[in-house]
Parts: structure tokens; C-alpha cells; sequence
């Protein structure tokens, strides 16, 4: 493709330096109810090709987050943004709008939970690509509709020449959100930032577009945000991933140590409330009690007190900070964390 | 798969619900119908828990409201108790049904918003002109987990999506059924108060003597719930499985596609340390590229409505629909070359 010249004007980052560095991010949305803080002072670093998966449960912020680190929230009239989000060198939220745009479905790809709304039902399938690719390359007309049809073999839309042709309402859940997906790698983005990318589609749709976005990392080398409430979505498919709970990230770690030995209470709490199919049926389960407090009046210490079995005194008074106590790369936020040696959390 | 037949029947038994060859169908204009469900037949012995699992367009939903005659399904049988359902109107119609029962997916939008929980719960007694005693009220809701003194007076907006699922299931029971359906009862929850709400179904069920029928999509939630677990296709059977054989015996291709998609899976796998990539997917790439679109309810694939995603279909599918046949321990399968333990 025809990248090469606009890799040639953009500042290369230092060797070394992670792709995408959030710093204590925070994220304030003014409601009628008062302000409210959906992020609360987040830090991560994603490397370039990394996979990073993000789990939460409704309220939890992680889509706010996503949104807040892609510069769709900015500070303006009903939003207050704080902190630093620094994509390849440049701090996102210090950009002026133009250079947001063109970061957007350019470097940024954006996947989103609904493919029918993030479609336009009056226009084409292969012209959504189509403008995509011409707004961020100078394509002609014949080019760009040659490249639509590559996008859309490549993620493995079969008879490309016939549904480029198709309005949104004629193709299926999993083909619309193949198109969306051919939009957000039109302009081989070095970041895709997916966000319950198929909390809409059925389980066996769910697995294929899964399996797609895998193998369209492994042949692009794009580092991928993937955020969902599904743990099991996140598990087979993330190297890292941070749990957030009412705002704040309480644990991370690379997936294999978060699911195998989480040592936050939440993380160990939720992993037991899901049923498993190799258990027998009707099998008691560890339910969390209560619900996911009021972000607009957030307890204060550690946020999930209220709901946690261990939760003690210091719990309610102090908020624990996110640390990584071993230096393994393994962070939490807990004050009576599971020991690293227990296998309490897991089943 | 398109399973045709009632082997799986236990006819002998006391049921409290049969269901004979229900068929449901929409008229869409232009003289196409939706075939939504075309030809179930399943039974509910007492204190059974049936599981109905499938993906969306398989009829499943179309089914339990069929069971409630909403509306009345276009052909088949619907006996609970031993009173034919499909052949009452009106009013006998309304005072019969009351013995079934349905909690649906969305708990906030299955409820007035302008009501008061109190209200909301008493409200089944209303409509059939008796009065609610307000003692039952308040003895429903707390065996829901509610204090009525708290959120008795709430309105829905002012109670979280789990706790309207209570009061969604106290307004079920007012009614003394026998039968409760549960069209996806969970969702719409998040997973930690999902698990709040299946304790409390198997609470429920036990301390009201109820059989419950248990729609969804998700597998692990269906098993752990479920006694006996149907799997439908575009309005078709494909199995009828005993819910703790379902992971490992579970015999029919698409049952097979289903429990190889579920990401859950992944969770013991990464926690054991093993390599996901090596899961195979029967029949369906493995590079993401798409297997072939669900047919078209307005025209289903002749024979097995399976055989155009299945990886063992030959041309007796596309000719032949498979009956269900038995295949050991309570379990039926609907497939002309799957194996069957001897």
C-alpha cells in the first residue's frame, strides 16, 4: 500500500519507547446527578503487537477508558479529562482536533460492540472502507475500491466483488461486524482498540471473529486493546490483562498468572462466580453479593469493600494502592490480597 | 438436525407439562413465513429443570411464549396438567395459564416504571380479581432477597438490574405456579450478580416445588442450572442431552460447534497453562474466516437444517431429516452419522 509515505512524516518514536503510555488517567463526566469520575487514576504502557485485554463489569469505566484513550472523550463542557495518554510519542489529548482525525481510522483502528449502529444503513458495505481508506491515503477511486476488496478477503468476507455492493441490512451480524473490522484496518493501524467486539453476535460467531482478530494481529503486528465483560473472551486472547473495578484498575498482570492466580479479591471473587462447563450441574455458586457501587457516590477506601468477604477496617478507610509487591510484573490493589499461593481463586 | 420424532417423550410418567409437535410460524407478506419452531415436542416431569439452549433465530424463545399462548402456537400441543392450553380462550384460557409462569431478559423494560414494587408484585392477583394479601406480598419478596420494607415502595428505576429480576420472579411466584420460564433470565446481568440470580432460581425452585424451563444461549449457565438440556436449530431438535453429560457426551455436530466456540473454555485453559490456539473448531476454519450464514428461517434447508454448516453432511442430509434416537442414559440425539454408544 501506499503507507510507505506516511511513515516517512511522522516522528518515530524512540527504540524501546512503548507504543501507547497511559499516566494516571482520569476521566470526570458531568451527569445531572453531579460529577462523575468513571475513570480514576489509571496507568498502563501497551507495546507495540501486544495484546491487552481489559475486563470489567458494566460501570466499571473500561469503556470510557478506551474512549478517553482514543480522544474521543476530551475536556470540553461536560467532560474533564486529567492525566497523560501518549500514543507513538505524541500526547493524544494536547492534539488539535484535525490530527485527532486522522489518527482515528488511521493509526487508531476503532471496533465497536454494535456493527449495526457504527454502519451507515444507506450506504454500502465496501463504501464505508472505500472513504476510510480515502480520507486518510490520496487513493483514486479504482485503487481504493481494488484495496476494499483485498480488506475484505482479508477478513475473510467470502464472494468480496458481491458484497462490497450490500447495504448493512443484507449481510449478518458477523459480516457487518467483519466490514467494521475492514474499516478500523483500512489504514494499517498500529493500535485497534476493540470494544466488546462481539458481545452482539451468537457464541459460534463470536469464536470465528475472535479467531479473526487473532490472526489479524499475528500477520499485521497491531498491538490490540480488547475490552469486554466476558472473562473467557479476554482470557484466550490477551498477553496482559487489567481487571478495572468502579473506575480504577485493581489488578494486572499477563494472563496466565491473573486466571491462574489472582490475588486480588474482586479478580478471585468474579472468577468463582462463573459457572463452568466441566462442572457438574447445579453446582452451588459463588455469588457476589450486592452490586456494583453508585459511581456518582463511590465508597470510600477500597471500592469493592462493601461487596468483599475480607473485607477489614482498613479496607473502608484506605484506599489501597496498585502495587506489584514481587516485581514479577503482577499488580494489585488489595490490602488482604489471596496469597500467591493459594489456589483459592481458581477452580 | 432437524430432529422430528418424540422417543425422548417419557409418556408413562406423571408430567406436569407435554408438548406435541409444536409449530410456530409468522406470516411476513408477500406469502413467506418465518418458520420460528417447526415441530418440538419435549415434557417436564415435576421438579425438572429443562434447559433450552441454542443461538438466536433457533426458535427457542418463539417456543416458550408459544407454551404461554403468547401467541398461540400455529399448530402442536400444549398440555400442563393434563388441561389442553391451545384449544382455551379468554377467560379459561387466562385462569389455566396462571399455572405457568415467565421471567424475561430485560428485568427493567418487564416492568412498569411507574409502579411501585409492592404494586408491581401484587398486580397477578388483581387481574384475576382476587385481592393480593399483602402478608404473601411481603413474604414473596423476601424469599427473593428483598426487604420489603426497604424497596417496597422503590419504583424500578430505583433498583438495580438484579434486584428487578427479583422482583421480576416475586411476581412470578404470587401466582402459585407449577411452571416457571425463564426466557434468558441472566443476560442482561453482570456476571457477578448473574450468579446471584441462579442461586436464587434453584432456591426458589426447591422452596416452591416448581419445574422450571430455562431458556439461553450460554452453555455453562444452561448446565449449571438444567437437569435435561434440549439443543434447538432453526426451530428444529438437535439433542436432548442429561445436563452432566453435555461437555463430554455431547453428540451432535452442532452441539459439538457450540461447546468448542464457548470462551469460558479458555479460562481453565489459560489458568492450566495450555495453549489455546490448539482448540480445534469442528467444521469451522480456525483462521476466523466465515462458515456459512445461518439459513434463512423463511426458507430452511431441506432434511437436516444443520447440514449446510455441518461438517458430516452428505446428500442423505440434504434428503432425509434425521428422527431422534436414543443413544444411552437418557440422552437422544438427532443426526444420521453421529455415533451412538451401542
Amino acid at each position: 500500500m501506499t503507507d510507505t509515505e506516511l511513515l516517512a512524516d511522522r516522528p518515530r518514536p524512540a527504540a524501546g519507547a512503548p507504543l501507547l503510555e497511559v499516566r494516571d488517567l482520569r476521566t470526570t463526566l458531568r451527569t445531572a446527578r453531579g460529577p462523575l469520575t468513571a475513570v480514576d487514576g489509571v496507568s498502563f504502557t501497551l507495546a507495540r503487537g501486544e495484546t491487552l485485554g481489559i475486563v470489567g463489569e458494566s460501570g466499571s469505566g473500561k469503556s470510557v477508558l478506551g474512549r478517553t484513550v482514543m480522544g474521543l472523550h476530551r475536556t470540553g463542557p461536560r467532560t474533564e479529562v486529567a492525566g497523560s495518554v501518549r500514543f507513538e510519542g505524541r500526547d493524544v489529548h494536547a492534539m488539535p482536533s484535525s490530527e485527532l482525525r486522522s489518527l482515528w481510522g488511521g493509526r487508531i483502528g476503532m471496533v465497536f460492540q454494535d456493527p449495526m449502529t457504527a454502519l451507515n444503513p444507506v450506504k454500502k458495505a465496501g463504501r464505508h472502507v472505500e472513504e476510510t481508506l480515502r480520507e486518510h491515503q490520496s487513493l483514486g477511486r479504482a485503487a481504493a475500491q481494488r484495496r476494499v476488496e483485498e480488506l475484505f478477503d482479508l477478513v475473510g468476507i467470502p464472494d468480496p466483488r458481491r458484497r462490497v455492493g450490500q447495504y448493512p441490512h443484507e449481510l449478518s451480524g458477523g459480516m457487518r461486524q467483519r466490514v467494521v473490522i475492514a474499516m478500523a484496518l483500512a489504514n494499517d493501524p498500529a493500535l485497534l482498540i476493540a470494544d466488546e467486539p462481539t458481545t452482539a453476535l451468537d457464541v459460534t460467531v463470536q469464536r470465528q471473529i475472535l479467531d479473526l482478530l487473532d490472526r489479524l494481529q499475528a500477520e499485521l503486528g497491531m498491538a490490540v486493546i480488547l475490552i469486554s465483560h466476558n472473562l473467557g473472551v479476554v482470557a484466550g486472547r490477551a498477553d496482559r490483562v487489567a481487571v478495572m473495578y468502579a473506575g480504577r484498575l485493581v489488578e494486572h498482570a499477563d494472563a496466565v498468572t491473573l486466571f491462574r492466580a489472582p490475588r486480588h479479591r474482586y479478580t478471585a471473587a468474579l472468577l468463582e462466580a462463573i459457572p463452568r462447563l466441566e462442572q457438574a450441574p447445579h453446582l452451588r455458586l459463588e455469588a457476589i453479593e450486592g452490586s456494583p457501587p453508585d459511581m456518582v457516590a463511590p465508597p470510600s477506601g477500597c471500592r469493592f469493600a462493601p461487596r468483599c468477604r475480607f473485607a477489614q477496617d482498613d479496607c473502608r478507610e484506605s484506599s489501597p494502592a496498585l502495587t506489584d509487591p514481587q516485581g514479577g510484573d503482577h499488580a494489585f490493589a488489595c490490602h488482604h490480597p489471596v496469597s500467591p499461593t493459594a489456589r483459592e481463586g481458581v477452580r | 438436525m432437524a430432529g422430528v420424532g418424540a422417543q425422548h417423550l417419557r409418556e408413562g410418567s406423571e408430567r406436569v407439562l407435554a408438548v406435541d409437535d409444536l409449530v410456530v410460524e409468522f406470516p411476513v407478506g408477500r406469502g413467506q413465513r418465518v418458520h420460528a419452531v417447526s415441530g418440538i415436542s419435549f415434557d417436564l416431569l415435576p421438579g425438572e429443570t429443562l434447559g433450552i439452549l441454542g443461538e438466536s433465530g433457533c426458535g427457542k424463545s418463539s417456543a416458550g411464549r408459544a407454551l404461554m399462548q403468547l401467541p398461540a402456537p400455529t399448530s402442536g400441543r400444549v398440555r400442563l396438567g393434563g388441561v389442553e392450553l391451545t384449544t382455551l380462550k379468554g377467560r379459561d384460557l387466562r385462569r389455566h395459564r396462571a399455572g405457568m409462569q415467565m421471567i424475561f431478559q430485560d428485568p427493567v423494560s418487564s416492568l412498569n416504571p411507574r409502579r411501585k414494587v409492592r404494586d408491581l408484585v401484587a398486580e397477578g392477583p388483581g387481574i384475576r380479581g382476587e385481592r393480593a394479601d399483602p402478608a404473601k406480598v411481603d413474604e414473596v419478596l423476601r424469599s427473593v432477597g428483598l426487604d420489603p420494607d426497604v424497596v417496597g415502595d422503590r419504583r424500578p428505576h430505583e433498583l438495580s438490574g438484579g434486584q428487578c429480576q427479583r422482583v421480576c420472579i416475586a411476581r412470578a411466584l404470587m401466582l402459585d405456579p407449577d411452571v416457571l420460564i425463564c426466557d434468558e433470565p441472566v443476560s442482561s446481568l453482570d456476571v457477578s450478580v448473574q450468579a446471584q440470580i441462579l442461586n436464587l432460581l434453584e432456591d426458589t425452585k426447591k422452596r416452591y416445588a416448581l419445574s422450571m424451563i430455562f431458556i439461553a444461549h450460554d452453555l455453562a449457565v444452561v448446565k449449571n442450572i438444567s437437569d435435561r438440556i434440549m439443543v434447538m436449530y432453526l426451530g428444529k431438535v438437535c439433542e436432548v442431552v442429561p445436563a452432566a453429560r453435555l461437555a463430554e457426551h455431547g453428540l451432535h455436530p452442532y452441539t459439538r460447534l457450540l461447546l468448542e466456540s464457548v470462551p469460558e473454555a479458555y479460562l481453565t485453559d489459560v489458568a492450566n497453562g495450555a495453549s489455546v490456539d490448539g482448540v480445534g473448531t469442528g467444521g469451522e476454519p480456525a483462521d476466523g474466516s466465515a462458515a456459512p450464514d445461518l439459513p434463512s428461517p423463511l426458507a430452511p434447508p431441506s432434511g437436516c437444517r444443520f447440514r449446510t454448516r455441518c461438517p458430516l453432511a452428505t446428500d442423505l442430509c440434504a434428503e432425509v431429516e434425521p428422527t431422534i434416537r436414543p443413544a444411552g442414559d437418557g440422552h437422544f440425539v438427532a443426526c444420521h452419522h453421529v455415533e451412538v454408544p451401542a
